[in-house]
């Protein structure tokens, strides 16, 4: 155990003390109860979409070179061409083992087929214990974000100096994937991103691949108690902070939800509570020319259908022109049974809906990681990564399943977009 | 009729007596979430205390999801599901207070303000510990985790089965928790 580990039990204990049995109110014994109706008292909710979490468990397998991060790597020719506006590649994580050790597999794959066009590695540090229950204990939380060139990646990990224990702090990085224009070859570097440690969940990079849109927390310096979520840009490749705008006095912004780069690297879009409503959310889109500030005045509300906080981390994309609304839409079955989801298709500007991309049937319960969503949308808009709940794309309403990460979402890891194009 | 009631979140749902299994004699091997309750009373207060800042409002918490419960809940499929059940009870409860409590702090002055603007008068007078006032700034998967896991002393599955989510979920949420505190801790030291 290390000594935040120790903190947190002995000031958790200490704080727990102050509750005593001879000083709380006892327990009230509720009304008797009238038995007997057969009734649901209140609809399951509709829950909003997440974007899915699909980071693979492959130990032992899965395809990994030995081509450690900081390298460039030959990649085989892709065998069909993708359909026509759809990006060339996707790039998708998974974690493996590699001497003991848990890596983060970086496969560069075919959009038309999903053939594995080459494949680099990133080391973690991370030990993977001995027991099998407790692998991947400290769990190495992944992201991977793509430019409008469709070539161009950051992708967010973490990495230990030194084999530790259960639930250390991992320190962040940072590592831009480049696929040469031909096709022929991908290098991997690490870029010297100093950002806050547990602030690269959610990072997102701009359309032109220069900026990495970061979420933050800020506390004041006088309450410390009194802290506020905020979204901060840092400029590539130097990792310098460039602006950061802070809404005071709210949650933090939901990590699992990256702000999105819309209107050409002009604007972000990110999640946050509604003010009016507190069940509920609303996507906000920031202007990035704006210096640095309040994160709210400098932002515009923009419609959308109910998101509800708690009941679901609520995921969108907006297209890159800024008009559509792509997110999930979950039925109230109003019984035990199947559930039907749909990817929707919304105004930006009415908050209704436009059309259906897809339509799925799942068995109850739904959970946050038993979900629909799309994790990534070409430049132009109209061709999408989703899972729902299989992996695949998603162009013209027609799914394709595409291989890269697991079928099963049981073996989901780490929140994060683990794929994209 | 299987019964899988501890599968669901509770407090959208309520069944009743012949779907939950009583009607077909399955009654006998539930077990009383009142005596639960009762069991474990000072614990669920002590840890809605920590998540809500007050021992006041933690009671109330404790009190509503006691009685919201006991209207719901008839049985569970595993007995040992039952104080799972109830600490996620009393979670979805201290749920409502942060709700709550960030409308109000929408009304408060600015960020760096003078200690009017303080967002839970009860709960920064009597935070102390740096550590405590870190925590309650984690986002708020993160801070549950976390809580169960060192107030608690929970293992992965035992949060997973509170929190209703995945394994990696909890091991994720518990490592970027702990990223943010030391990053904040280390701050405040400078």
């Amino acid at each position: 155990m290390n000594d935040l580990e120790e903190r947190l039990r002995r000031d958790l204990k200490t704080l727990a003390q102050r509750a005593q049995s001879e000083t709380i109110r006892p327990l009230r014994e509720p009304a008797p109860r009238r038995v007997g109706a057969v009734r649901w008292l209140a609809p399951l909710a509709a829950v909003a979409a997440v974007i899915a979490v699909i980071s693979a468990v492959t130990l032992g397998r899965g395809m990994v070179s030995n081509q450690p991060a900081n390298g460039t790597v030959s990649c085989r020719p892709a065998s069909a061409g993708a359909p026509a506006g759809m990006p060339p590649y996707y790039v998708a994580l998974h974690e493996a083992a590699r001497n003991n050790r848990i890596v983060i597999g970086v496969t560069v794959r075919s959009s038309a087929s999903g053939a594995a066009l080459c494949s680099l590695m990133i080391p973690t540090g991370v030990w993977i214990p001995q027991r099998a229950e407790a692998t991947l204990q400290d769990g190495v939380p992944t992201t991977i974000t793509a430019a409008a060139d469709d070539r161009t990646f950051a992708i967010s990990a973490f990495k230990l100096e030194k084999p530790v224990k259960p639930f250390t702090p991992a320190v962040p990085t940072v590592y831009l994937l480049r696929i040469a224009a031909n096709g022929r070859s991908a290098r991997l570097g690490q870029l010297p991103v100093n950002a806050p440690t547990g602030s690269l969940y959610a990072a997102s990079l701009s359309p032109d691949g220069r900026r990495l849109a970061i979420q933050v927390v800020e506390c004041s310096p006088h309450i410390p108690t009194y802290c506020g979520g905020g979204l901060e840009v840092i400029s590539l490749p130097s990792g310098s902070a460039s602006k950061v705008w802070l809404a005071p006095g709210t949650e933090p912004l939901d990590d699992q939800e990256p702000a999105q780069w819309v209107d050409g690297g002009r604007q972000l879009l990110f999640l946050v509570d509604l003010p009016a409503t507190p069940k509920l959310m609303g996507y906000r889109v920031l202007n990035v020319s704006s210096p640095s500030g309040s994160l709210i005045t400098n932002s515009r509300l923009i419609p959308s259908p109910p998101l509800y906080r708690y009941l679901s981390s609520p995921a969108a994309l907006l297209t890159p022109d800024g008009t559509e609304l792509i997110s999930t839409e979950y039925s109230d079955p109003g019984h035990l049974g199947n559930e039907t989801v749909k990817l929707v298709e919304f105004s930006a500007r009415t908050g209704h809906v436009l059309r259906v991309l897809l339509t799925v049937t799942q068995v109850m319960p739904m959970d946050d990681d038993n979900i629909c969503g799309v994790e990534s949308m070409a430049a132009e808009g109209s061709h999408f990564l989703v899972q729902c709940p299989g992996f695949g794309r998603l162009d013209n309403g027609r799914f394709t399943p595409l291989p890269g990460v697991p079928s099963s979402l049981a073996q989901a890891l780490s929140a994060g977009d683990n794929a994209a194009w | 009729m299987q019964r899988w009631l501890a599968d669901r979140r509770l407090f959208d749902v309520t069944f009743s007596l012949a779907d939950a299994g009583q009607a077909d004699g399955q009654a006998a091997d539930t077990v009383s979430l009142a005596d639960l309750f009762r069991q474990h009373h000072l614990e669920l207060v002590r840890l809605a205390m920590i998540m809500v800042g007050d021992l006041a409002t933690a009671e109330d918490v404790v009190q509503d999801a006691f009685e919201r419960t006991h209207r719901g809940w008839l049985g569970l499929r595993e007995p040992s599901n039952g104080l799972a059940y109830v600490r996620s009870s009393v979670l979805n409860g201290c749920r409502s207070v942060h709700r709550r409590t960030a409308v109000a702090r929408k009304h408060l002055p600015r960020l760096a303000g003078s200690s009017a603007a303080l967002p839970d008068g009860a709960a920064a007078a009597d935070d102390r510990s740096e550590l405590i006032a870190a925590l309650r700034a984690l986002a708020r998967r993160q801070r549950e985790v976390i809580v169960l896991r060192y107030y608690l002393d929970l293992d992965v599955a035992e949060i997973a089965e509170v929190l209703r989510v995945a394994p990696g979920t909890v091991r994720s949420n518990c490592a970027r928790g702990l990223a943010t505190l030391a990053r904040v801790l280390r701050e405040d030291e400078k």
